[in-house]
């Protein structure tokens, strides 16, 4: 079986078709829960978490750094996650931070805004104008989060394997489309995707053991043979490599690993410059 | 079927044959090497195999041919394909036409070995599994 990764803008509903795939295959659904164990095994705050997957730039917004880092953290949990089981997940940005396992299904769940607006007046007692307004800000701010954190638009039906509008169907029914397309033999787990989601997984690992002190690394994945590339002024490039080193040759599943230096010729022309 | 598994292995370049051929007649099979995609072609109506390892780009005749004619002939052969230009989209390309499993070039030993088992025992041959015999020949 595949895995499903849901994406879709907030009260459309999704939860409720994800709930229903998972329950329907018999496998487990993945979202924001994970997000208490990323804090936990990071020593991350939970709520900054839940700001880098939802929050788009702004002047007085979280800095970049530390998005980065906790985009790092939730990437390597996730992924983690997604090599153990088949499994259902929604919320975490699978859709965008796993590329190219051929056995992961994308799926776009689309409500149309009458319905979201409808949606989100009952839960939060709204007049329905308010509502929608909120819900167009809200879509607004979740586009130029994913464009700022992954290059992507989340709304872009071209990034899915299968977009399921709910403006005609009810949830179960979208469930069952949902389910039936991941039978598809196309989106079965072949050896090639599974070591593919496994280089991925141990790429993240390396990244989030890495990010607080080597934020700029490049982290490339063959097998078990890790690629670290790390920007420094010559001065710096033995002591940065043997960090590296040390950070990422504890990581579970690293065998052979490379660290390259690539001269900042920048750096060092602005430090011969003061 | 046959007692012994009959495998089929195709790539044009004769060195992965080579190595191909002794490796998965260790795991049992009576194993036919060409490096010839189109003499291969000839061969499967000639004769059944329980599995074909096919590389996919090869001149004038593909993996994806390889596999189109061996499960026309045979629809319950297990063909596996082998690559070094693997892209998601060729993998599910070649899983929608029916492979059973696909492999990226370079690929561990084990990895060809365990995608091999896995076809055979499919199939209802008892196949020891490759961790196993790798213990085994260890010790």
């Amino acid at each position: 079986m595949p895995i499903i990764a849901i994406s879709a803008g907030p009260f459309s509903r999704a939860q409720e078709v994800a709930r229903l795939v998972a329950r329907e295959l018999n496998q487990p659904l993945v979202g924001r829960e994970l997000l208490a164990e990323v804090a936990a095994q990071y020593q991350a705050p939970e709520a900054r978490l839940v700001e880098a997957l939802e929050q788009g730039p702004s002047l007085l917004g979280m800095h970049k750094a530390l998005r980065a880092r906790c985009l790092a953290y939730i990437e390597a949990a996730l992924l983690e996650r997604l090599t153990a089981d088949n499994l259902v997940t929604i919320g975490l940005a699978a859709h965008l931070c796993v590329a190219g396992v051929a056995h992961l299904l994308k799926v776009r769940v689309q409500a149309d805004l009458d319905q979201r607006a409808q949606e989100r007046a009952r839960r939060e007692n709204l007049g329905e104008d308010r509502a929608r307004r909120l819900i167009l800000d809200e879509d607004k701010r979740l586009a130029q989060w994913s464009q700022f954190a992954y290059g992507l638009d989340e709304a872009d039906a071209s990034i899915y394997d299968l977009v399921v509008g709910l403006g005609q169907i009810e949830p179960e029914q979208a469930a069952d489309i949902i389910v039936r397309t991941a039978g598809y033999r196309r989106f079965q787990a072949m050896t090639y995707s599974q070591n593919h989601l496994r280089e991925l997984a141990l790429g993240a690992r390396v990244r989030a053991a890495l990010i607080e002190d080597h934020p700029e690394a490049t982290v490339g994945v063959v097998g078990s043979e890790v690629t670290v590339t790390i920007l420094a002024v010559r001065r710096h490039q033995e002591r940065k490599v043997a960090s590296v080193r040390e950070l990422a040759g504890g990581v579970a599943g690293v065998g052979e690993l490379k660290v390259e230096a690539i001269t900042d010729v920048f750096q060092e022309a602005a430090e011969t410059m003061r | 079927m046959a007692e012994q598994p009959q495998i089929l292995v195709v790539d044009d370049e004769p060195l992965v044959g080579k190595r191909l051929g002794p490796m998965l007649e260790r795991l049992g099979g009576q194993v036919e090497v060409f490096s010839d995609p189109y003499a291969a072609l000839l061969r499967l109506p000639k004769k059944h195999f329980d599995v074909v390892v096919s590389d996919v780009r090869m001149d004038e005749v593909t993996g994806l041919d390889i596999l189109e004619t061996a499960l026309k002939i045979s629809p319950e052969t297990r063909v596996i394909l082998i690559t070094g230009y693997a892209m998601m989209s060729l993998a599910r390309q070649a899983m929608a036409k029916g492979a059973f499993d696909f492999l990226a070039k370079p690929f561990t030993p084990d990895d060809l070995r365990g995608a091999v088992s896995r076809a055979l025992g499919s199939l209802g041959f008892a196949v020891e599994p490759p961790q196993a015999k790798e213990q085994q020949s260890q010790a």
